[in-house]
């Protein structure tokens, strides 16, 4: 099944510089898992969302999610 | 002095006079500079109780040790005063780069008082002084002020500058420099209008000792390649804060029609997608390794921003879901003068009050026409801005809807609901100013970097006292906030820069209380008490309505043990007063 990932920030050196990818991922693969298949390392992405709702790392990706992952912000 | 210039410029603006007064050495170790050195004086020389926008109230400007060297991200400026807002301490931290310009003119700190008889500015060039007559910029924008202040002053001056709400002592007014960066908070600018001082010009040609020179450039060297080179900073120069919209949105706490919602449909709009699509080039402070300033422009606007806090309070908070909007809005409160944030807090107060038919203001969630025309409005107290510029506690209080006025201690609220990130709502009920996100940015931990759960009050006591003890210690060395900066590094540049008795990361810690302890009894001394720890009554008694944190309040009960909580680990009872063996641990 195919799902959008979007890579925000400084993240995006880890995909060539694109911010949203397509990737193509078997049932029941969990974001943690997705986030190794895009090559970002884990410990460089903060949190994650899934149809722009925050999400945990072991949540099970579905059919047409829109999963992000966010790379670590300090300040506002 | 190794670091320091060891003189505080004094300025009197009732009589004229100027002096130059020693720094005494031990009170700078005391207080490092910054925020604690500010605090210090102003605790020592306010009398209690006095009108923040009278003569007695001291306009106080102090950069650190650090400041002006190549140390990473020391390049900042505190600007300090009784606030007009909320009649706490206020100090507020400015970047650009007239902090090391005041260091290289030969000062530490320049303490403002008294008021002049007309407009004046004050014009700095190393040992000259001169007060000089504003009286042709006065009623001008403060963006026209510096750029014409820099051309007359020449190559090298920076400028602090008024818009028209400073001169109208608008109590959310700021202090800009390098056109688009402010000492936004608390009605600083309105300090310096209630003085008749428009703008400071300084320029300056003095070098600053540093006591090993050798080691200081292998320790910044390193620091620097440690910054830029980790992925937990490098947020700043991709996207810089822009990036927290889409996470807030996601995480439930962006700030939505008022605070009555934590997330907002059309985000994407005001998110970093949308900056990137407008960014001409990046931006950075003094000695930054950063540079998270985005300068972006359209074919109307050109502006640096709008940072995150800008995009929530003026954006989602207001329903805008035009990027361009709130790039004309932040422009335009740039130059008039005005915090974005207590402004987008107004605007969004007014805009909710109109649709529930308390009063009408004329604006509702959304319209953009309307929207733009507030900032000009509020800046010169005229039309509905006259009643706006007043702030959200005062709007509260005068339409009986003081539950959901949205502010602490008269502190309107930054953009984070606390609904979604639990540990805010301590901070915003504890920080010295009032309502503001700095002083112990909890997000970092419960969001950004995901280390804490962000819904539960478990460990956030400790984490909040950790943080503003900390954050003592930092903003009076004086660092920028974005730099996540240890207590170890910062002993460091501290011994190779100032040198003398070596300075220990315990020191450093109990330097952060003291100051931290002596804004909480400035605050008491002026009547404040554990009754103002509080936060609006909309967090404890509405569920926000959609996202992650649909259906999520805050637990008053559980809020007010936090609380309790954060006064044992600050070392104060549980009325929240620093009692006498606590002062004597501070030295105070």
């Amino acid at each position: 099944m195919t799902v959008i990932v979007k890579v925000q920030g400084c993240l995006q050196k880890y995909t060539n510089n694109n911010r949203c990818l397509a990737r193509e991922i078997k049932e029941g693969t969990t974001v943690e898992t997705l986030i190794e298949q895009v090559g970002v390392p884990r410990h460089s992405v903060s949190i994650v969302s899934i149809n722009d709702v925050m999400a945990g790392f072991d949540d099970p990706v579905r059919r047409g999610d829109e999963v992000t992952l966010f790379a670590y912000v300090a300040g506002g | 002095m190794n670091g320091y210039q060891g003189v505080i410029l004094r300025v009197d603006l009732s009589t004229g006079s100027v002096t130059r007064e020693p720094l005494d050495p031990a009170v700078a170790r005391q207080y490092l500079g910054g925020k604690g050195l500010a605090i210090k004086y102003l605790y020592d020389e306010l009398a209690e109780g006095i009108d923040a926008l009278s003569p007695d109230n001291k306009l106080v400007v102090m950069n650190g040790p650090l400041c002006g060297t190549a140390a990473p991200l020391s390049g900042k400026l505190a600007i300090a005063a009784k606030s007009p807002a909320t009649g706490t301490i206020l100090d507020c931290s400015i970047g650009g780069h007239i902090g090391a310009v005041i260091k290289f003119a030969g000062y530490d700190g320049i303490i403002v008082e008294g008021k002049a008889n007309a407009p004046v500015y004050l014009n700095v060039v190393d040992d000259e002084i001169r007060i000089e007559s504003a009286e042709k910029y006065w009623g001008k924008g403060s963006q026209e002020v510096e750029l014409a202040l820099k051309e007359e002053s020449g190559e090298g001056s920076e400028v602090l500058a008024i818009g028209i709400a400073g001169e109208n002592l608008v109590p959310f007014s700021c202090i800009n420099t390098d056109l688009y960066r402010q000492a936004g908070r608390g009605g600083i600018g309105a300090v310096m209008g209630s003085k008749n001082l428009k703008a400071i010009v300084v320029k300056g040609s003095k070098p600053i000792a540093v006591a090993d020179k050798e080691r200081f450039l292998t320790e910044v060297n390193a620091i620097f390649r440690k910054t830029v080179e980790d992925d937990h900073n490098g947020w700043a120069f991709a996207d810089g804060t822009t990036g927290n919209v889409a996470l807030c949105n996601a995480a439930g706490c962006l700030p939505t029609h008022n605070f009555q919602d934590g997330s907002f449909k059309d985000f994407a709009k005001i998110s970093a997608e949308a900056m990137l699509e407008r960014r001409k080039h990046k931006k950075g402070c003094f000695a930054c390794a950063l540079g998270c300033g985005n300068f972006v422009k359209n074919e109307t606007t050109a502006v640096e921003g709008p940072e995150y806090e800008t995009l929530a309070l003026t954006g989602s908070n207001c329903g805008i879901a035009d990027f361009d909007a709130v790039m004309a809005f932040n422009n335009a409160c740039d130059d008039l003068g005005l915090d974005t944030i207590s402004a987008g807090n107004v605007v969004g107060f007014a805009m909710e009050m109109t649709e529930r038919g308390i009063h009408d203001y004329g604006i509702g969630f959304g319209n953009v026409e309307k929207y733009l025309e507030m900032p000009q409005l509020i800046a010169s107290c005229s039309g509905v801005g006259a009643e706006l510029a007043k702030g959200v506690k005062y709007l509260g209080e005068k339409h009986g809807q003081e539950d959901c006025a949205m502010h602490t201690k008269g502190l309107e609220f930054p953009g984070y609901d606390p609904r979604g990130a639990w540990g805010m709502s301590l901070t915003y009920a504890t920080a010295d100013r009032g309502a503001c996100h700095l002083r112990s940015y909890t997000v970092l931990h419960e969001l950004l970097a995901g280390s804490v759960p962000a819904r539960t009050f478990e460990g956030k006591s400790k984490l909040v006292a950790d943080m503003q003890i900390m954050n003592g210690a930092k903003f009076s060395m004086i660092y920028c906030d974005f730099f996540d900066v240890s207590y170890e590094d910062m002993a460091t540049i501290y011994n190779c820069v100032v040198g003398g008795d070596e300075m220990t990361v315990e020191e450093l810690k109990t330097i952060g209380n003291r100051v931290a302890t002596l804004a909480r009894l400035y605050n008491m001394r002026e009547g404040f008490s554990k009754k103002d720890d509080t936060l609006p009554r909309r967090l404890f008694k509405k569920a926000l309505k959609s996202g992650a944190t649909k259906g999520v309040s805050i637990n008053e009960k559980e809020f007010k043990q936090m609380l309790d909580s954060y006064y044992d680990y600050m070392g104060w009872d549980r009325d929240g007063c620093p009692g006498a063996a606590h002062l004597e641990a501070v030295g105070l």
